[in-house]
């Protein structure tokens, strides 16, 4: 995987990775690269975020951003076909010169402006970037976007900022354009961090001109269409033998087991990262002993992805036990009433007698 | 106790009947089992095929059940688990739940059958229609939350409703629906054991084995 890619095979690689799946047949993608040999101008928006999905993106491979950004070039102008014209966490300008370059993104050539929005967006107050608070910076550039690119579970469903107890309303992107009345297609790309090679991938769908299937939550079928559980997991074979681990790390080499027990909400996470992987594609949550938090999903961490470590909630719980125990109690209870019944009939037949 | 009367032993149950009962609680305690194991219960560790084996016996259950109401349709046996005849078998399990308690009379066997007609006037103890509409109720709600869970992409429709309950239980919509999967399997474990156990009582475990079985004769001089 540590290959590095020309420009054709990063194309070619594209294919692979079911861009080819967003389009008709093949003849399409080359006119559609064609036609989309001109500058992109992103405009990449922080809100509540940890910047994980910046470091996330930043260390995409196969290839790398520093191959994107110098072998896709448009024509032989050698400028990347993709020019990041405000990026908060990496560009070098800072203070009111930075600031402007949102304005220059704003002035950029119509259908070629991408907005890509990591972090979720919370009440006035609590988020504010030059001196303006975020809310209205992310309501004016939303205006101007073409495309607009939620990446992360922040911003696609609130993430983390957004789960109960928050003080502070933290909402997704597309939740925010409601509520302001402004109505454009948000795509979502969830997980936490975001995953690079759903990002990547999405940029150059759209740059084809391809806008990728959304399932109802907003998501890629690309990257979303898998159920984690149903058919990805590598663990699954566990799962159907009944083979459970209790605890974390309580296996060894050779004795593993399904992470169901230990609180993976794999049943519930629409997800491809056992295929896709992370980290130049070599490992994932799961496979490294942790339990999936199906951070994909739109309800998490709430939900059925809380608590994380523990098996997924059941019926609602009194005196905190789960379904099992109650229906282990009745079965129980009916046994015993039985048996109280039977003993009382063998003592009346006796006494009878 | 009511005075012992004339009997006469009758087939009770036919052979497709017998069979299917018999075929269908097998399948239950095989699902019961796996079941167990699946869901990481009591420590149940029996084979290492348990999801095949459970969903291919609850796919064989479906069918063994679909069977079973046809036969019994078809046989027109039907008619003694009418839903019209739910108020008498609740009259009847008051009766049968005063006297396991001890704060009413013994309750007399209903079962009659017409030596003359050849026929049954009550085949049934009528606690079994209740027993029968509540396995009819239980099994749905398990049939259904299982093949949502182990057919999700077929079957996401049901999604639905779990997505609707999520809120007033808590959880989310996988989660409901594998608590109400679980739960009414409890539940319907014990109608088994209940089940069972009134069987043993009435004495009509023979004839689901057998086929025959020594039935009270209606007193026709009585009757006049």
């Amino acid at each position: 995987m540590g290959l590095r890619f020309t420009r054709r095979d990063f194309l070619k690689s594209m294919t692979m990775f079911g861009v080819s799946a967003m389009l008709i047949n093949k003849t399409e993608i080359v006119k559609a690269l064609t036609q989309s040999k001109d500058y992109w101008h992103i405009c990449w928006l922080n809100g509540a975020t940890c910047s994980g999905c910046e470091v996330s993106f930043i260390q995409h491979t196969d290839p790398d951003l520093i191959d994107i950004l110098t072998s896709i070039t448009v024509g032989e102008s050698g400028l990347p076909i993709a020019l990041p014209d405000y990026m908060q966490v990496v560009h070098p300008a800072s203070g009111s010169l930075a600031m402007e370059f949102i304005d220059l993104w704003k002035e950029a050539k119509e259908k070629r402006r991408i907005l890509i929005v990591v972090g979720s967006v919370q009440n006035p107050g609590f988020c504010e970037i030059g001196g303006r608070d975020f809310r209205d910076l992310l309501k004016e550039t939303s205006k101007f976007a073409d495309y607009i690119i939620a990446f992360g579970s922040c911003s696609s469903f609130g993430g983390i900022p957004r789960a109960k107890g928050n003080v502070t309303g933290a909402k997704s992107v597309s939740d925010f354009l409601k509520e302001v009345g402004i109505v454009k297609p948000v795509i979502n790309l969830p997980r936490c961090p975001g995953h690079p090679d759903s990002l990547v991938l999405t940029l150059t769908s759209v740059m084809i001109g391809v806008i990728p299937v959304l399932d109802t939550y907003g998501r890629p079928i690309d990257f979303y269409g898998t159920n984690m559980h149903q058919e990805l997991c590598p663990y699954r074979p566990f799962y159907d033998r009944g083979i459970f681990i209790t605890k974390p790390g309580d296996y060894k080499p050779g004795e593993e087991g399904c992470r169901y027990k230990i609180g993976c909400k794999g049943p519930i996470a629409q997800t491809d990262c056992a295929l896709r992987k992370w980290n130049e594609h070599i490992s994932y949550c799961v496979e490294v002993g942790a339990p999936c938090i199906a951070c994909s999903e739109p309800n998490f961490p709430d939900g059925d992805t809380s608590p994380f470590w523990k098996e997924m909630p059941g019926l609602p719980t009194i005196l905190n036990a789960p379904a099992e125990v109650w229906g282990s109690a009745i079965v129980a209870a009916t046994t015993i009433g039985c048996a109280v019944h039977f003993a009382r009939k063998m003592i009346k037949e006796k006494k009878e007698r | 106790m009511k005075k012992e009367g004339e009997r006469v032993v009758v087939e009770r149950h036919h052979i497709g009947i017998r069979f299917l009962h018999w075929l269908i609680f097998l399948e239950g305690v095989v699902l019961g089992i796996t079941g167990l194991q699946l869901g990481g219960l009591y420590s149940v560790s029996i084979t290492e095929q348990v999801w095949m084996i459970h969903v291919v016996v609850g796919l064989a259950l479906i069918c063994s059940c679909a069977a079973l109401v046809y036969y019994l349709l078809a046989t027109n046996e039907f008619r003694w688990f009418s839903i019209r005849r739910i108020p008498l078998s609740i009259k009847f399990f008051i009766k049968e739940f005063k006297a396991w308690f001890g704060i009413g009379p013994a309750v007399e066997e209903p079962i009659i059958y017409d030596k003359e007609k050849k026929e049954y006037v009550e085949k049934l103890i009528p606690s079994v229609i209740i027993v029968w509409w509540v396995y009819v109720v239980l099994g749905l709600i398990i049939i259904i939350t299982g093949l949502t869970m182990a057919f999700p992409n077929v079957f996401s429709f049901f999604y639905i409703f779990g997505d609707f309950l999520a809120p007033i239980f808590g959880g989310g919509e996988y989660s409901v629906i594998r608590a109400l999967h679980r739960f009414s399997s409890y539940l319907l474990a014990s109608v088994v054991i209940m089940h069972s156990y009134a069987v043993w009582v009435f004495k009509c475990l023979r004839s689901m084995v057998f086929g025959d079985r020594a039935e009270p004769v209606k007193e026709r001089a009585k009757e006049r």
